[in-house]
């Protein structure tokens, strides 16, 4: 090899070997940029952490949807009563609440089996799946996806009504403050908000503060001072009802189930635990059950509570949802001194911050959920993607799109929303206790009969909640919106999401049968290579210097000669080229069918033994609206043809508008 | 002869087109019945047309079509002939060989049916 080589003179050293470029330098798009600008850099796949958390920060976690039902449970229960029975209503608010403490307790001590049982992923979903199989599963996933987005709307709608009890000047804008919530929520989780602790802890800490401070005052007033009973007959409040001479039985049972199930929304969230048991520190599941209980207990102590200063005090809600029967028993309970002042706004803070995070709570499990029955082939691929930051960015969009949906069709009104929530949950709480019942039948494990108890008693109480809610909420007087929305929502989602199923089933089936020996089979014996001319300009020629690189068998310039004396000019045209070397075949379109005039000469280069490929030169352009100046006869020459077996389709780019020179007379 | 009397003898007159065609079509055979080394008159419609660059051997080559099949027609030593586009119809005649492993005409007789614009 030296010897061979040329003697080269000495000026000239041999070129140095150099390192690659570390990256390859091409121009980011102008969108890409924008995002880039928008959502921070991209995070590395290993950037995927699992952060572990401490008992108190996984309470602020995971806590938030939960403990935040307390701003609105009483208030909901009070507005089912006291248009119909009045006053009494006040005494019927702790028997209901102590009624939904019941449930709460039961769904704790069934979580915390379900915790033991499922340490990894113990979501409704999950649990569902491996007990039931996948239909059931996909009725408890979309009955808590449902709820996922009631959970936002119904969280950001109180939020607000929280907001604009404590300054009633933006009372008109509460829709527009509402949405304002869910889309910087959303662009934070687009962002990728960790479910770092100190964001969480900060309010969660600070409303449960003020509703301690809250309790402690009010009762130490009502047991040691004067506490004012209110007046339930202020301006603006909801009508009073006459409850008659003692309870009529049919209609008053009627009523009071109905302000059961819409306390039900309180206890509501217990399930996030049991969604994030992975997060906790080790021992995982021991460490999260413990947090589940002493959420559960922080929630019923709250709940009571409140319940009971409100069945002293006798604050009636406003027909309009604002002042919050929370806020107007912090001003009663509070005073109206100088601390007092600080305490209330306080109080409303607090409020206002903990409910807009339990909307964040959903935007953490919704996509989550999703991208689980993504992954099970039950909604579309693109859920399981995780995006610029990590996160199922689709995920968090499909969420944000449906709750401002809602939210502003109910107008930011809780007491509209509420009807429509709640059923969701229960129905997947019934699920996954049901499931949790057969599971200990089938594992039998120790202590498997007390577990069972548990689990089936949680499950019936669930069932017993949901149908409740189901028949009470399910189109409430005077509201469009009601429970039944849910019912024939989720059959129909769920049959959606089977008819989904069948068609990726059906795909990957056809893709995967005999993959191998198609791989394995012979390649045919031609390639002929066809290239669509329209005209001879600079996309034809680059079309046609790419053609040539191929060196087919056949490679021929095909126009279809929709207008003659356009035909003529171009034949004339190619035949003055000198060296293009490859011939134009000009054919017939009597009918002006361009596309059919394309398909029919490449069926008939195609005879079983040969490759057709179509070359389309295709003009690429800078702005969406240069685009709408053509029309798109190239895509749909490339549809067409592409059907036929063994005819392929390539486009040549040519970008307009760049320094772009191609080498015609290479 | 009057203005009306003119109309009437042009419309008398059939669709002069049509009758060329008939009368060009006689004595042809369809495309189908073409028969390998035999001399064949066949009538059609120019399907495609190849057009060969300056470099390439001078070739003329195209499909003609009827109802019943194609053949090829070849002029050797010609780029371009006068008339013949997509879609013309026209009646060659000639002895029938083969080009690229297809029946065709070589440098055939032909007659151009006359575009009336």
């Amino acid at each position: 090899m030296q010897t061979a080589t040329p003697r080269q003179p000495e000026s000239v050293a041999p070129p140095k070997p150099i390192p690659l470029a570390p990256s390859i330098d091409l121009p980011e798009r102008r969108r890409y940029r924008l995002k880039n600008a928008l959502l921070g850099q991209p995070l590395h796949t290993d950037q995927l952490v699992h952060e572990r958390l401490g008992k108190p920060t996984a309470l602020a976690v995971f806590a938030s949807d939960n403990l935040s039902s307390v701003a609105y449970g009483t208030e909901e229960i009070i507005t089912h009563l006291v248009p119909y029975i009045g006053l009494a209503a006040f005494a019927m608010v702790m028997p209901i609440t102590i009624a939904l403490l019941v449930v709460l307790g039961f769904l704790i001590l069934s979580y915390r089996q379900t915790i033991k049982a499922y340490p990894s992923a113990g979501g409704a979903y999950i649990v569902t799946r491996d007990n039931f199989g996948l239909l059931p599963a996909q009725v408890a996933g979309v009955a808590l996806l449902t709820d996922y987005v009631l959970t936002v709307a119904v969280s950001v709608a109180a939020g607000t009504a929280a907001l604009t009890s404590a300054a009633s000047a933006l009372t008109p804008y509460a829709v527009l403050i509402a949405v304002a919530f869910i889309v910087i929520i959303a662009f934070g989780n687009l962002r990728g908000v960790k479910e770092s602790g100190r964001i969480f802890a900060v309010p969660t800490y600070f409303f449960i503060a003020t509703m301690v401070a809250l309790l402690v005052v009010g009762f130490s007033r009502m047991f040691f001072g004067h506490l004012p009973v209110q007046s339930i007959h202020k301006p603006g409040m909801i009508p009073a009802g006459h409850g008659g001479n003692g309870f009529l039985m049919g209609a008053t049972l009627f009523v009071v189930l109905r302000a059961f199930a819409s306390g039900g929304a309180a206890v509501t969230g217990v399930e996030a635990i049991s969604n994030g048991v992975p997060a906790f520190r080790r021992p995982e599941w021991k460490n999260a059950r413990s947090t589940l209980v002493v959420m559960g207990s922080t929630l019923g102590a709250m709940f009571f509570g409140l319940s009971w200063l409100d069945a002293h005090l006798h604050v009636n809600a406003y027909a309009k949802g604002t002042p919050t029967v929370i806020s107007q028993i912090g001003k009663v309970v509070f005073g109206s001194g100088p601390l007092g002042h600080v305490l209330y706004f306080a109080l409303q803070a607090g409020t206002t911050l903990i409910l807009v995070l339990a909307a964040n709570t959903s935007f953490a499990d919704f996509p989550r959920l999703a991208s689980f029955h993504a992954g099970d082939n039950f909604m579309p691929k693109q859920l399981t993607k995780r995006g610029h930051r990590l996160v199922f960015s689709n995920g968090i969009l499909a969420l944000s799109a449906a709750s401002i949906f809602l939210v502003v069709i109910t107008q930011a009104k809780v007491d509209r929303l509420i009807p429509l929530y709640a059923i969701g949950v229960f129905t997947s709480f019934t699920l996954s206790q049901a499931g949790m019942a057969r599971h200990h039948i089938k594992e039998k494990e120790e202590g498997w009969r007390r577990g069972l108890f548990i689990n089936a008693t949680g499950a019936v109480l669930s069932l017993v909640v949901d149908v409740i809610i189901a028949i009470t909420k399910f189109k409430p007087a005077g509201a469009i919106l009601g429970a039944w929305v849910i019912i024939v929502l989720v059959p129909i989602m769920v049959y959606a999401l089977t008819r989904l199923n069948k068609q990726y089933e059906a795909e990957a089936a056809e893709l995967e049968g005999d993959a191998k020996a198609a791989a394995e089979a012979p390649i045919l014996r031609r390639h002929v290579v066809l290239v669509l001319v329209d005209g001879l300009d600079r996309s034809t020629a680059r079309a046609m210097q790419y053609a040539r690189t191929l060196t087919p068998d056949d490679l021929r310039a095909v126009h279809v000669a929709y207008d003659a004396d356009h035909a003529e000019k171009l034949a004339e045209e190619w035949r003055r080229l000198g060296l293009a070397r490859f011939p134009l075949e000009l054919v017939d379109c009597p009918d002006r069918r361009i596309t059919r005039g394309v398909l029919e000469v490449v069926a008939e280069a195609l005879d079983g033994q040969t490759e057709v490929t179509v070359l389309i030169p295709r003009r690429e352009y800078r702005r969406f609206w240069h685009r709408l100046l053509h029309d798109r006869t190239a895509d749909s020459i490339a549809s067409a043809v592409s059907q036929l077996p063994h005819a392929n389709v390539t486009f040549v780019p040519y970008h307009l508008g760049t320094e772009h020179q191609p080498e015609v007379h290479a | 002869m009057t203005p009306l009397a003119k109309l009437r003898k042009r419309r008398e007159e059939p669709e002069p087109q049509v009758d060329d065609w008939t009368e060009m079509c006689r004595d042809t055979v369809p495309v189908a019945d073409v028969e390998w080394r035999s001399r064949a008159r066949v009538a059609g419609r120019v399907r495609s047309l190849r057009v060969q660059p300056w470099a390439g051997v001078p070739t003329l080559e195209g499909t003609l079509v009827d109802d019943t099949g194609g053949i090829s027609v070849v002029f050797l030593g010609r780029r371009h002939v006068p008339g013949i586009r997509p879609g013309t119809k026209m009646v060659i005649e000639g002895m029938v060989g083969d080009h690229a492993g297809r029946l065709a005409i070589l440098n055939p007789d032909y007659r151009l049916l006359a575009v009336h614009d």
